[in-house]
């Protein structure tokens, strides 16, 4: 009996997930909106599995894994923690990818991300010193401004020099 | 085209058939009352084929809409208190308001003064808009083109030569070129002339575009030629750090005019590499947009487009959302639905089509 009941009860959760991926590539493959946190809460904490799985799947579209690791900041697990530090410290990574995990880190982790994302800040890439800018400006926290101050009184890029005089202004 | 240079250009018999910029007109300043609604008449000429009129700028702290717009007859055609009723759309729009007429079959284009009640969101009353409008009259076709001029906004990292100078050499950009004739052609409309240019602004701050006033900003460069300015960035985030895909000025666009907060499309390139047909997808659907095409449905349920024909997707799981799965059969296929469905979204409907051959930037092949 139980070998005639084994496909059913493997099919079961494959074609759970299958759905549940396809549901979370469906969200991180919006072309003009973005999806919400109380989007991914929907999905359950299955959602932070296919997330990660997605960020390190170098077979999905670069804008798929930066929007999964910008999502991973609706699930503060430490693995999710380490995924998000890992890309954002990996210089060889796509720029667009530690972009995002500065996004996720300051959403998830506050400001337990402040060291991180002020080490971003003294990146090579302009884009990327932006992003630490503006996520280390959505931390609500002391040392957060601390270390915006003091990158701005070295920053040369004018771009940047900006996002940085917009988080700081009284 | 710079207007300045239009009279030359009449003066040696260059201008072409269907170009709008010689059809601006400056209407003038428009002052709300003060309950913030102004009223706004505009004539269209005879023998019009589509008519858009705009006001603006009022800025990126302000939103404006309809309250209702008027034919030339004096029916109201669209009313904000039943924003899907009829056959017209109208946005709720920061900086800059269009209304362009046709965007569907049931409300045609007709010679005469339109009204439109604007209702500008401010506390700052009375308030003072500025408004223009664009006219085509002329012949309307089966097959149609559309000139596309592609703007490169510091992308060159991305492919090997995503810029000015060496697009015509880019594999990824001419597969994504050529793909975006491919889901045109459903249209009835194909890619006409196509020039390139390399962004002169700040390539670090727009490069990735950040919040909708960047976004604003970046589309007050299209310039006046009756086309599409694609504006190709590395990204594009609206404030919650995410990366969308695309994103176009209105819709509809403000088609030939440019200068305004709605004078473009930004598209996001970022995947042109990995996959030149996402971006195929995403500049024929932004480009849709500019063209006066909408969602069939919104995936948050809140409207459908003003066409009969394309398919209106229902929430068969009750869950307050669709999804792409859901939608099978059902909307996703159309190159208008709102995610990314990369060899599923190929098709437009005939309403599109003969939406998109009354545009004032489309044109007779």
């Amino acid at each position: 009996m139980f070998h005639l009941l084994l496909p059913l009860l493997l099919a079961g959760p494959a074609r759970a997930d299958e759905a549940l991926r396809a549901r979370v590539v469906d969200l991180l493959s919006g072309l003009e909106s973005s999806p919400s946190a109380a989007d991914w809460s929907a999905l359950g904490a299955g959602a932070e599995a296919e997330l990660l799985a997605i960020a390190a799947d170098s077979s999905m579209l670069p804008t798929q894994r930066a929007n999964a690791l910008l999502a991973l900041g609706n699930f503060p697990t430490d693995r999710a923690h380490a995924m998000l530090s890992t890309t954002l410290g990996d210089a060889s990574a796509n720029v667009l990818l530690r972009r995002k995990a500065c996004s996720g880190l300051a959403q998830g982790w506050g400001a337990a991300a402040v060291p991180a994302l002020a080490a971003a800040l003294g990146d090579g890439d302009v884009q990327l010193r932006q992003s630490a800018a503006g996520a280390l400006a959505k931390v609500q926290d002391p040392t957060a401004v601390e270390a915006l101050r003091a990158r701005l009184a070295v920053e040369t890029n004018a771009s940047v020099k900006q996002v940085i005089e917009k988080a700081v202004k009284p | 085209m710079n207007r300045a240079l239009l009279p030359m250009l009449i003066a040696l018999g260059g201008c072409p058939e269907n170009e709008v910029a010689g059809t601006f007109t400056d209407l003038g300043s428009f002052t709300t009352d003060a309950d913030g609604v102004a009223v706004v008449t505009w004539e269209a000429p005879e023998g019009v084929v589509s008519t858009e009129v705009f006001c603006g700028p009022y800025g990126y702290d302000t939103l404006a809409t309809a309250d209702d717009v008027k034919d030339v007859d004096g029916n109201v055609v669209y009313d904000d208190e039943a924003p899907s009723d009829g056959g017209l759309r109208v946005g709720v729009m920061d900086d800059m308001l269009p209304v362009l007429i046709p965007v569907s079959p049931s409300l045609e284009a007709a010679a005469g003064v339109w009204t439109l009640d604007m209702f500008v969101d401010t506390s700052d009353l009375p308030t003072t808009v500025s408004c223009g409008m664009v006219n085509r009259t002329g012949e309307v076709s089966a097959k149609n083109k559309v000139d596309v001029r592609i703007v490169f906004v510091g992308v060159d990292g991305i492919s090997e030569a995503l810029n000015a100078t060496s697009a015509e050499a880019d594999e990824s950009l001419q597969a994504a070129l050529a793909g975006l004739g491919d889901l045109w052609s459903s249209l009835g409309v194909s890619v006409g002339t196509v020039s390139y240019a390399d962004f002169d602004g700040d390539v670090d701050t727009y490069s990735s575009v950040s919040g909708y006033e960047e976004f604003g900003n970046l589309l007050r460069t299209a310039e006046d030629d009756a086309e599409i300015t694609f504006f190709l960035v590395s990204d594009i985030d609206l404030g919650d750090g995410a990366s969308i895909l695309g994103l176009s000025g209105g819709p509809p666009g403000i088609a030939g005019h440019g200068g305004t907060s709605k004078s473009g499309v930004v598209i996001n390139v970022a995947n042109i590499v990995d996959s030149p047909d996402q971006v195929s997808l995403i500049m024929a659907h932004e480009g849709g947009h500019f063209l006066g095409l909408y969602h069939p449905t919104e995936k948050d349920l809140s409207g459908v487009d003003p066409l009969e024909d394309t398919p209106v997707c229902e929430d068969a799981d009750a869950d307050g959302a669709l999804t792409s799965d859901e939608c099978a059969g059902n909307g996703s296929e159309n190159v208008m639905w709102p995610t990314a469905q990369v060899g599923t979204a190929t098709s437009f409907s005939d309403d599109q089509g003969w939406v998109v051959a009354r545009n004032p930037i489309a044109s007779p092949e």
